[in-house]
């Protein structure tokens, strides 16, 4: 009897241990495909049809099968690894990244940490969680190169970076008709804010995109990712490889990056209507913006905020964004000689510019405030905290109170404060008695 | 088949039950002794290599963001690691970098090597920015562990360099089996003592830098050191680049922009 159970304890520890070595050194997911020219080009279309900011909201695919990165909370750079990942993992290609910590192997789907996780989807999920962990846009430099200025190279599934003076980076969904790039990106807030990320169908001010440095050692601008055989080799060594968006001044850079890449001329008043969406979403993003930080200050009264939370509520570089896509459709509207544009179009663009033929600063001190909505209003929203008490502001009184400067970044203040309400800016006591950090005004051209 | 009778039945179970037990036993015994990560040979190097000292590495140290107190802990390389990375400066690419560099710097005056390339660019190097720091140590358990000191990603732009100097965070990482990072916690704030005695935990056998220039002319110079000496530069000028990395390729390139009309 003794014997007999000292044989089976044997037997059973043998085929334990023997079962722990079958799963050692599986991957996160088995790559049967390899990168070509070809799967590059598929690529790229998957993202026009496929990527979105709605693709951690979805919990099923278009086919129907269960989406792997569900619910996952991305910063600006995850969103753009994420966008090179997924694809890699839907259609068994393989991933690698080169180690940002400076160890010599790449990180990639070949690795075998999490072969103790069964389910392949949750195995992918840790995985890409891991990215997230170890990359920022410091880490997209070595992982991609600058590329000329063609559609070639900038097309879905490549990506635009900032310098490290705004550490920002957004994913290229598509390349509009007209050489506009429709954009998907997320903030670090935003990343815990919520699982539905940001698009915008605008070009990014390139002032703030190279802020800093205009030199390709600034790695800003267009890029796009290192075949994973070249990974380790430096930038120039690639095919595609060109600094010549380093040469554009940024004045022109939009005006030329749009002229190679549209295929149609866009029109007057199609541009125009773009681009009062883009500054609609920005005003409405500002509302949830500022929203956390009110309610955060209410929670915490007569506190002063640390520097990491005050960044968190603070909203200089959106409050700047905000201004860019305003000035740009100014500039824009004031650029048409012959405004035969829709009759609706115009009522709209007049009351968020009233003195189009003056300059924005003339205009500025000559704009009174807006306290009627009606049919010329555009892009009504309501930004009060208290569902009891809605506090309503249009497109054109937003713009007044932001090129007044009278909206306040600082998370000190109070919500009046925020949106700039009142004939003059009233700090609160709050804002005036704690250190604040990254203030932001508008220059008036 | 002969059915089991009360007492068989009892023993049946019994055995199923120690089946179940010494299974579970197993996998705590496979989990907990049989693959702890064990250090992995291509990390590995001789106990006795360490790398220089920080004032022999760095080009304007006291202009830089990080205080020089916390490189005390760091010592002075063996002429085994001089030796070895002498031989690997020339295998394979030769005297490229010279005829690169005297082709877009327009000079006779020649670094003699690599190594010296960054110190006849000195004068002309202004304003660093460290854009990230990397070290590598054995620890005293015999496991390796890696150290990151960078700028924190914020949501809103740094005003200044100053500000961006004081918002620097230490990641700490342990080294799997298969040579690979693991992230431990979400980072520390920089302090010199935090990262000196982070440091202090083991000895540094491989150390990256990455530092950012403005040349006199206000162009654009990126410098990727490890182990204290040169292995890439990128130094984009008006009219010419001068592009280098150890091992791999120098060139002076001439980009040509042409402006399409539209």
């Amino acid at each position: 009897m003794k014997n007999q159970a000292l044989t089976l304890m044997c037997w059973v520890f043998l085929v334990t241990i023997l079962s722990s070595f079958s799963v050692v050194n599986a991957e996160v997911w088995n790559d049967t495909e390899v990168w070509s020219k070809e799967k590059e080009a598929e690529y790229s279309q998957w993202v026009k049809t496929h990527w979105g900011k709605n693709f951690f909201n979805q919990k099923n695919l278009s086919d129907g099968t269960v989406n792997p990165f569900y619910g996952l909370r991305v910063d600006c750079a995850d969103v753009v690894y994420t966008m090179r990942l997924a694809y890699s993992y839907f259609y068994q290609l393989p991933f690698a990244i080169n180690d940002p910590t400076g160890g010599s192997k790449l990180i990639s789907n070949k690795m075998s940490r999490y072969d103790n996780i069964t389910d392949q989807n949750t195995r992918v999920k840790k995985f890409m969680s891991y990215i997230y962990n170890v990359t920022s846009t410091r880490s997209l430099p070595k992982d991609t190169f600058a590329v000329e200025i063609n559609s070639q190279w900038i097309k879905p599934g490549a990506l635009i970076l900032t310098t490290a003076t705004n550490h920002h980076s957004w994913s290229i969904k598509d390349i509009l008709n007209i050489g506009v790039p429709w954009l998907v990106f997320n903030s670090t807030v935003g990343a815990a804010s919520s699982v539905v990320i940001q698009d915008r169908k605008t070009w990014p001010n390139p002032h703030w995109v190279f802020e800093g440095n205009s030199t390709a050692a600034g790695n800003a601008g267009f890029r796009y990712w290192k075949p994973i055989d070249k990974l380790q080799k430096p930038q120039w060594e690639q095919e595609g490889y060109s600094d010549e968006q380093y040469k554009i001044s940024l004045n022109r850079w939009v005006n030329i990056a749009q002229g190679r890449l549209k295929t149609q001329n866009e029109k007057p008043d199609d541009t125009l209507k773009r681009l009062m969406e883009v500054s609609c979403e920005e005003l409405r993003s500002r509302v949830g913006a500022i929203k956390d930080g009110v309610l955060y200050l209410a929670a915490n009264p007569n506190v002063c905020m640390s520097y990491q939370t005050y960044d968190n509520y603070s909203t200089p570089s959106r409050d700047q964004r905000f201004f860019d896509s305003l000035m740009e459709l100014r500039n824009m509207y004031a650029s048409l000689s012959d405004k035969s544009l829709p009759a609706e179009l115009v009522n709209h663009l007049n009351k968020i510019f009233p003195e189009i033929e003056k300059s924005a600063k003339e205009e500025s001190k000559l704009m009174e405030e807006i306290n009627n909505f009606d049919t010329n209003s555009y892009c009504t929203v309501n930004y009060s905290t208290s569902p009891k008490n809605e506090k309503w502001i249009d497109l054109a009184e937003a713009k007044r109170r932001l090129f007044k400067g009278m909206m306040s970044n600082n998370p000190h203040d109070y919500l009046e404060v925020r949106w700039g309400e009142g004939n003059k800016k009233m700090p609160s006591s709050l804002s005036i008695r704690c250190q604040s950090w990254d203030q932001w005004e508008p220059k008036l051209p | 088949m002969p059915i089991l009778g009360p007492m068989g039945a009892k023993t049946a179970m019994k055995k199923i039950m120690m089946t179940l037990i010494l299974i579970g036993i197993g996998f705590i015994i496979k989990d907990r002794f049989f693959f702890k990560p064990p250090i992995n040979e291509s990390e590995v190097v001789p106990t006795q290599l360490e790398f220089t000292k920080v004032d022999e590495l760095e080009v304007n140290e006291s202009k830089m963001l990080i205080p020089q107190r916390l490189e005390d802990s760091i010592s002075i390389p063996t002429e085994e690691l001089e030796q070895r990375d002498k031989k690997a400066e020339y295998s394979g690419w030769d005297q490229s970098f010279q005829i690169a560099f005297a082709k877009c710097f327009q000079t006779e005056v020649l670094p003699s090597d690599f190594s010296n390339l960054l110190e006849t660019l000195k004068p002309r190097l202004k304003n660093p920015v460290l854009e990230l720091r990397n070290w590598h140590l054995n620890l005293k358990n015999g496991r390796t562990k890696r150290v990151m000191l960078l700028p924190r990603e914020k949501e809103n732009k740094y005003s200044s360099k100053d500000e961006a100097s004081k918002n620097m965070i230490i990641r700490e990482f342990s080294v799997d089996n298969e040579g690979l990072p693991v992230p431990e916690g979400e980072g520390l704030k920089f302090t010199p003592k935090k990262l000196s005695n982070i440091l202090s935990q083991g000895s540094i056998y491989f150390s990256e830098e990455q530092t950012r220039y403005e040349s006199s002319d206000k162009e654009g110079v990126l410098v990727v050191k490890q182990n204290g000496k040169l292995h890439s530069i990128e130094w984009y000028g008006k009219s010419q680049s001068f592009l280098c990395q150890k091992e791999a390729s120098c060139l002076c390139s001439s980009p040509k922009f042409v402006a399409h009309t539209y």
